[in-house]
This record gives C-alpha cells, structure tokens and sequence, in this order.
C-alpha cells in the first residue's frame, strides 16, 4: 500500500524536478531587464479633453474617488451591453434556459 | 494620429484599438465557453499591444468583472451558485489579491515585474496543461472500462483533502460537499495571491480548485467560480486603480467585444461536449506558455527582439482566432441543426 504511494510520489517528484531543470537551463526567462515604472504615476492631461480629461484629473487627483467611479461604470457597462447582447441573441429562436440539446 | 490608433488617457500608450475589441470578443467567446474570465489571455494580450504589465493587469481584472457579472447573473438563475461556499472563499481571495498587487508594486519598484510576473505564469501554465492531460488520460482510462464518458472520473485529489477533518466542519448544499472550513479558505487565499499577483482570478485556477481540491460537479464549479471572480475582479479593479495601473478606457472597449462574444461561448457549450472542451483547454494553455516564453527571451536577446515578439503575437492572436472560430463554427452549426429540428417539429405538430 505504502509502497504505491511512494511510487506516485516519486513520480510526482521527477516530474517537478524535470520542470525545474527545464526552466533552469533558460536563466534568461529569470532576470530580463524591463523599464522601472514610478510607484505614484500622475497621467499627463496635455492633449486631453472632455470626459478623458475629467477621469485623467480625477485619477490625478483624487485617486479613492477614481477607483469609486471605476468599480462602478465597469458593472453597468457590463450589465447594459451584456442585456443588449442577449436581447439580440435571444431574437434568434435558440432554447437559452437549459443546456440539454 | 491613424484612424486604428487611440491615445491611452492614463498609461499614456497608443494602442490599436481594435486588437482591444478582437481581443475582448475572444476572450469572451472562450471565457464564456470555458466558464471563466479569461485572465490568462488578457494579460499577456495586452502587454503585447503595449501595455505596461501592471496597467495590464489592472486593466484585465477591470474588464474581467464585468464579464463575470453578466455571466453569474445567468448562472444563479440554473441554480448553479453555492453562495456559502461563494463567499468563503471570496474572504481568503480578497487577502490573498491585496497581497499579490503589493507583490506587484514591490516588483516593479525593482524593475522585475515583467520577468518575475512571466515566469511565474509560465509555471503556472505548465503545471496547469500537465494536470488538464493526466486528467485527460485518466478519465479515456476509465472510459474505456465504463464506456460512459459522463460518469468517468479524472483526477480526485479533494477526496484525500475531505480526510483532513480541523474544525469547524461545514456542509455546501449546492455544491454537495462536506470538509473544513479552512480547506475553502486556504485555496481561495492562495487562488488570491495568484490572481492579484499574475492578473488571472477566472476559471484558469478556481475552476480546477474548486473541481479537483475541493470537490465541486463541474456547472456548479463554473457558477461559484464566477460568482467569486465577480467580487474578487472588482475589488482588484478597486485596488488597482487606487495605486493607478487600471486603463479604464482600454476595459470599456474590451467589454464591448467581450458582452458578444460571451453569448456565443456560452451557447456553444450546449454543442460542444466531452473531451474536445478538455483538450481545446489543455492546448491553449500551451500556446500561451510558447508565446510568453518567446517574449521573455525577446527582453533579453534585443538582437533578435523584433522577430520574437512578431512570432509571439502572432502566436496569442493566433490562439485567439483558432479557438474563437472553432467555437463560433460549432455553435452555428449546433444552433442551425436545433432551429431546423424545431421547424420540423412544428410542421409535423401542424399536419
């Protein structure tokens, strides 16, 4: 008995390693170079205007009220374009309430 | 500026716009049909259309949460939601997303994000094709001796987990499983570290958790999943932007993709059936991992940057539109077939 869950977990061991060794020999998948981003981004309003310019000066400025304003047009958005897409699609005559064929 | 170009308002990048809604038809086609936010194609799409991998990240889980609305509005009408199970483990998520975005700035403040992020998802991916194959061989296995591939079982790793028994024990009705309450709790925080971390909270990891570690039948699995994704996309939307790295705009334009293509999706599922879905999975699993593979060596071999990053975009899209067309074809046909057995099914009710 536990000789079969050694076997498995042997097996399940080679494998991780053979992984392991596999993504070692690429030590170039480990530590590429890439451009440090600032860690408080103020986005430039230059060129901007109308409602990017006010959602660019809210995220400027009042950062809390921007995440508010986010987490609540991306629902309705969501929920709008989700009903009219299932609006048009339940036009075609298609059985949508259950998954038997 | 060209006609197919648009000036990002936050990240300050020009972005072909319609890769934006290509991408969000696509991820909503195969989001809807494998039943999850489709995270693990977002991400690295973005980033290949120029997106900063943090701003990639934020702008995926925005876009993810809307999906994932929409979606757990349909599936708590079958009755596939396990709300008790749902909000367990939307407590660990949303610990577990906290840490991974702190994870993510402290990266990025090192200049490693990239490559740590990428690395970490290509492990990811292969632990992830590796367990949807032997899932894949077990089950041919035993359908060989039932002959039924509906009742054929792959992996059960939740029936060694269902043994550890620290109280309190709870009882999901819906999901029809019995185990500690920390059981749910530990994976749906680990589930957390990863989506906040690599930007995927959908089916890629809870599916399998909750399928294999927990114990779940797979539709209710599919709903419950969503059901946390739709809380945990948005508190990591909420935290995200709250550190600037969400691209509202870029989300937007993706949903409006992203609500068409997850009707297809999800109808497709009722065509589509058995070991195809499985295999499709396990296969595009792999072509994400080729191509993050081939961007990672791009960062670092700049002598042949631009060929690597051609064959890696070619690679994700090209992914997008095999799978994307696959199931849409399906699905016409599938939908052809049942209008045409609905029509004669009402000519021979009227003779």
């Amino acid at each position: 008995m536990y000789s079969i869950y050694l076997k498995r977990l042997l097996a399940a061991l080679t494998r991780v390693l053979v992984l392991l060794c596999l993504l070692c020999c690429f030590p170039g998948l480990i530590f590429a170079e890439e451009k440090a981003l600032p860690l408080h981004y103020t986005a430039n309003t230059q060129g901007l205007s109308g409602v990017e310019l006010w959602y660019a000066n809210l995220y400027n400025n009042n950062r809390f009220s921007c995440a508010l304003v986010t987490i609540l047009i991306i629902p309705v958005v969501g929920f709008i374009l989700g009903s009219v897409a299932d609006f048009f699609i339940s036009r075609t005559g298609l059985d949508l309430k259950s998954r038997a064929k | 500026m060209e006609w197919y170009s648009m000036h990002m308002p936050i990240s300050g990048v020009t972005i072909f716009w319609p890769g934006l809604i290509l991408l969000g038809f696509g991820v909503g086609v195969i989001g809807g049909f494998f039943g999850m936010g489709g995270g693990w194609l977002v991400t690295p799409g973005l980033n290949i259309l120029g997106f900063p991998i943090s701003f990639a990240i934020g702008t995926d889980l925005a876009q993810m949460s809307a999906n994932s609305i929409v979606s757990t509005m349909r599936h708590a009408k079958f009755g596939n939601v396990d709300y008790k199970l749902g909000t367990i483990m939307i407590i660990g998520t949303l610990a577990g997303v906290e840490m991974g975005a702190r994870l993510v700035l402290y990266l990025e403040m090192l200049g490693l994000v990239g490559s740590v992020i990428r690395y970490c998802y290509m492990v990811l991916l292969v632990l992830i094709s590796w367990t949807v194959f032997t899932d894949i061989a077990k089950q041919k296995k035993q359908f060989i001796v039932d002959a039924n591939e509906e009742t054929a079982v792959g992996i059960d790793w939740y029936k060694r987990l269902h043994r550890i028994k620290i109280p309190p024990m709870v009882h999901f009705k819906t999901a029809g499983v019995y185990c500690s309450v920390w059981l749910p709790v530990l994976i749906s925080f680990l589930i957390g570290l990863v989506s906040g971390t690599l930007g995927i909270g959908g089916g890629l990891i809870v599916l399998p958790a909750f399928i294999y570690l927990i114990g779940c039948p797979t539709h209710v699995a599919v709903g419950t999943s969503l059901y946390g994704v739709m809380f945990s996309g948005l508190y990591g939307t909420f935290t995200y932007t709250m550190k600037g790295r969400t691209e509202l705009a870029a989300a937007l334009i993706m949903i409006l993709g992203a609500a068409f293509g997850a009707q297809i999706g999800t109808i497709a599922t009722k065509y589509i059936k058995g070991f195809a879905i499985k295999y499709a999975f396990g296969l595009s699993v792999i072509g994400v991992f080729v191509s993050i593979a081939l961007k990672q060596f791009a960062d670092k071999f700049p002598v042949r940057q631009h060929m690597l990053l051609s064959i890696s975009t070619v690679i994700i899209f090209g992914l997008v539109i095999l799978l994307c067309t696959y199931i849409t074809v399906k699905m016409i046909q599938g939908a052809r077939k049942e209008l045409k057995e609905k029509r004669t099914k009402t000519m021979t009710q009227k003779m």
